[in-house]
């Protein structure tokens, strides 16, 4: 590990605790409990048009309309229909989003010393999107930091609905 | 000398008469001494302990006590180790506008304004509803304050501003909130005068009362501020204007007086005539000049100038005008027991019901109910229907609340800016009791302030060039709401310069907005004062002119999906119309099929669905496809391109155009199918998503699906500008990570 990467150690101190695991093909994510809100099984998603590729559209939460994401979109990996195909929903600061995932996994803790700082190469993950990479009963878990996430999100919606671009997508009713 | 600690300041302190001059510089040098030796200390501090030395030692013996009690108190902040100021109150007058009077006590005024805290064993909860309770006063009392201009002598306004200056007075020692308390006492000793007719209502007592209002609004201000922990920081200029309302207590009236306002005329009766359009100006001068004893109604009539019937109109609204100006005062909008409820669970309770007439809806829907063999159950399904749908008007209706409180906050800022800018203005509110969705009323209140500001400087004209033009010496400001086909509508009318068109096009064309070869109507060229930056004033006041506010009044009014319309005439004056939605939750709309995805069209937008045949159907080189109807050519916008829908029909033969938009703004929609009409919820679709073009929204059908709500007016726009509107294939782009 080179000195270039270390995180202080207060910052993966910031980082431990229970995380909700979810696969995105072979890959297994970590999203941090407290911005899970609920896990809904696969529902009818409306079809925004003038919207990023990556935002599938919204569905209707209990009389609420919430943005759906598909994170496989998102990190430009292979989009795969699974059985176990799933959204979960998060919040982070007041926004509420439901992100696509192939399976949800469980809810590990994942202690500090067990975190280490997402490396600056190699993964098809962009860093950023990562608050770094966990190891749990030997398995990796690619910690996500979903605040970045989503507000790259609302970025990337700014720039799209100003250049006017659509992306193709096979329309869903 | 050793170095003082701090416990030998505060015993000094404590021993220290007012009267001895001795004494006080010993105890200044001692604190002096105290901030140089003492480490730790923040610049701010030693400024603030070096303020306070100063005025220890230049306090008169009079003035002493009080600086020595704040002295005290930030001794103790500084001891606990807590930040301290020593606060200088301003020299000049009070928060309002009119120019002050001069003052006429001598002696000076150093006693400077200290940070106190709220007492330790205050109730919250009490303290939030004192401070609500208080605000709802004082907008009561202002509303009395202002009929008290017109009406001097209203005993019964001068009693609700006494009682309102007097119940935060007491609440407020009750609730340990001593200097609240002490200001309230002085403004009520004013109005109890005033009250017992000691003192008379004047301009310069109406001044102070309103003065009085914002102060106590200030307070209130603060200690709101101050529930969170902060020290307390009491409202600058409150030391003087409490000695001039002592003075005026007293009988003493300043030397110089506020100029005095021209009282707002009763509404004449030539006035009405010539704005109604009955009669002109020159013919009702004529006519009173003939015959100057008569009453102008008579004269109109011997002189034949005036129909019986429009005369008679006249004088009866003259009768109502005058009565409404006399009886404005009502309590409350609606008479009744109310009670108070938390807007959040009022917000929850609503959204709720929505949502049950959704799921109830749902199940009417669902295949088993609607079977032929389960009438019973089917029956029990609608009744119960029934009943949620008469639960969600009355939710809806909850939110509704009258505009009175904005045209009363109008009237306020309309007297104020009449004064400083010096145009006498006569103002009119119709319909204050029109009510508008709570979330409504909220967006408008800010829009009207920059409208009002707008007319009031640019509109109006100075007495002396409404002179020149034979118009009245006041100008007149209209403030109408009224409801009108499905949706509200606010009127601000002026009867000012109007809006100059030459000077618009002139300098859209030199910020780059247009190009000279576009031919504009009135309405277009209206509407350029709305784009940013925008301002023909020849120079910015402090009123308005910075060409920032008539841009975020659009922005606003379209953000609660509204529109404006300005119509104006030079010299007659300007009239800017607000068409609002009843309310933001529910739309009527059409849904319409495109493909296998379903939109709603808003049914406001919709003027007439038809299936072409192939001779309406033209193409225009450069503008695209169009269609004929009825001798107008309109083009077509496919809207399954515009939104990029896979399997949507492309044939005019098997689909359906839709006439949407308004004015010049119309397009024929093109879509498959028409699937009914519904009025469905909106909802945003979300923030997470952000503003897309073209989309008001979503709301949820019938099945559970979220429905996408078309803006038409952001599509038309779109087909205008986009890189869709044309037939050349889109950029496939890929997210990239």
């Amino acid at each position: 590990m080179s000195t270039a990467t270390q995180q202080a150690p207060t910052q993966q101190g910031a980082h431990a605790g229970k995380y909700l695991t979810f696969f995105l093909g072979n890959e297994e994510y970590g999203l941090k409990i407290l911005t899970v809100h609920e896990i809904i099984g696969m529902m009818p998603v409306t079809r925004v048009p003038r919207t990023p590729e990556f935002i599938r559209g919204v569905v209707n939460l209990r009389g609420k309309v919430i943005p759906v994401v598909d994170l496989r979109i998102r990190f430009a990996m292979e989009v795969v229909e699974t059985q176990d195909v799933c959204i979960i929903v998060v919040q982070v600061r007041g926004i509420q989003m439901g992100i696509v995932v192939d399976r949800v996994s469980e809810v590990v803790t994942v202690a500090a010393d067990d975190i280490e700082p997402p490396p600056s190469f190699g993964v098809d993950v962009p860093t950023d999107f990562l608050l770094g990479i966990g190891k749990c009963q030997g398995r990796v878990k690619l910690l996500l930091d979903i605040d970045h996430v989503l507000t790259t999100t609302e970025l990337d919606q700014a720039a799209t609905a100003t250049t006017g671009s659509d992306a193709s997508d096979a329309p869903q009713a | 000398m050793p170095q003082p600690s701090l416990d030998e300041l505060a015993l000094l302190l404590m021993q220290l008469d007012p009267a001895d001059d001795v004494g006080a510089r010993r105890f200044a040098d001692s604190m002096r001494e105290a901030a140089d030796t003492s480490a730790g200390l923040v610049p701010a501090s030693i400024i603030a302990v070096l303020k306070c030395t100063e005025a220890v030692e230049n306090a008169s013996a009079s003035d002493r006590e009080a600086v020595l009690v704040a002295a005290g108190t930030m001794l103790e902040a500084w001891m606990k180790g807590e930040a301290f100021t020593w606060v200088v109150a301003s020299r000049a007058g009070g928060p309002a506008a009119p120019p002050a009077p001069a003052p006429v006590a001598t002696a000076p005024a150093v006693v400077e304004s200290t940070p106190e805290t709220l007492p330790d064993d205050c109730d919250l909860d009490l303290l939030r509803d004192f401070i609500n309770e208080s605000r709802e006063m004082l907008v009561g009392a202002e509303a009395s304050l202002l009929l008290l201009e017109t009406n001097p002598t209203d005993d019964e306004a001068v009693n609700t501003v006494f009682r309102a200056f007097h119940t935060v007075k007491g609440t407020a020692a009750f609730l340990g909130l001593g200097g609240l308390s002490r200001f309230a006492h002085k403004a009520e000793s004013l109005l109890s005068q005033v009250r017992d007719r000691v003192v008379p209502y004047s301009a310069h007592t109406a001044d102070l009362s309103l003065q009085s209002a914002d102060m106590l609004r200030e307070f209130l201000d603060a200690v709101e501020t101050a529930t969170d922990g902060t020290p307390l920081m009491l409202p600058e200029g409150q030391y003087d204007l409490t000695r001039a309302l002592e003075d005026a207590a007293a009988g003493k009236v300043p030397e110089v007086m506020a100029p005095e306002d021209t009282p707002l005329p009763s509404p004449r009766l030539g006035d009405i005539l010539v704005e109604r359009g009955i009669v002109d100006r020159a013919t009702l001068e004529a006519v009173h000049a003939g015959e100057p004893a008569v009453p102008l109604g008579q004269a109109l009539l011997n002189a034949h100038a005036a129909p019986l019937k429009d005369v008679a109109q006249a004088l009866r609204q003259q009768a109502q005008q005058t009565a409404q100006q006399k009886q404005g005062r009502q309590e409350g909008a609606g008479a009744g027991d109310s009670i108070r409820v938390r807007t959040d669970r009022l917000d929850r309770l609503i959204d709720m019901v929505g949502e049950l007439v959704i799921a109830q809806a749902m199940i009417g829907a669902d295949e088993v109910v609607m079977q032929a063999g389960h009438q019973g159950l089917s029956r029990k399904v609608s009744m119960a229907g029934k009943i949620v749908r008469d639960l969600q008007d009355l939710s809806m209706s909850m939110r509704m609340v009258p505009l009175k409180p904005v045209f009363q906050k109008l009237a306020r800022l309309v007297r104020d800016l009449s004064q400083k800018s010096g145009k006498a203005v006569e103002f009119q509110t119709h319909g204050e009791d029109t009510e508008l969705d709570r979330n409504m009323v909220d967006a408008i209140a800010d829009p009207l302030v920059h409208m009002v500001r707008n007319s009031l400087d640019h509109g109006l004209e100075t007495p002396d060039e409404r002179k020149v033009s034979g118009k009245r010496p006041a100008g007149l400001l209209r403030l109408s709401a009224y409801h009108a086909g499905g949706a509200v509508v606010v009127e601000l009318h002026d009867d000012g310069r109007g809006l100059n068109r030459d000077k618009i096009i002139a300098k859209a064309m030199a910020k780059g907005l247009i190009d000279s070869s576009k031919t504009l109507t009135d309405q277009d060229v209206f509407a350029l004062i709305f784009a940013p930056g925008f301002s023909t004033a020849d120079q910015v006041t402090d009123i308005s002119g910075r060409g920032v506010g008539m841009d975020v009044v659009r922005r606003n009014i379209e953000g609660i999906r509204g529109r404006i319309e300005i119509t104006s005439a030079p010299g007659e004056g300007t009239t800017f119309k607000l068409r609002l939605p009843l309310t933001l939750a529910i739309t009527d709309g059409m849904l319409v099929r495109v493909g296998l995805e379903r939109y709603i069209v808003p049914t406001t937008s919709i003027q007439l669905s038809f299936r072409p045949s192939p001779e309406q159907i033209c193409t225009v080189a450069g503008r695209g496809e169009m269609v004929v109807l009825r001798g107008e050519t309109l083009p077509i916008v496919r809207l399954h391109r515009l939104f990029n829908v896979q399997g949507a029909s492309e044939r005019f033969d098997e689909s359906l155009l839709m006439l949407v938009g308004d004015g010049d703004k119309r397009v024929a929609l093109m879509v498959d199918d028409l699937l009914g009409q519904h009025q469905v919820v909106a909802k945003s679709l979300g923030e997470g998503i952000g503003r897309v073009d073209g989309l008001s929204g979503g709301a949820i059908l019938g099945d559970g699906r979220v429905g996408l709500i078309i803006d038409i007016g952001q599509l038309v726009q779109l087909s205008r500008n986009g890189p869709a509107a044309d037939d050349s294939p889109r950029a496939d782009r890929r997210a990239v990570a």
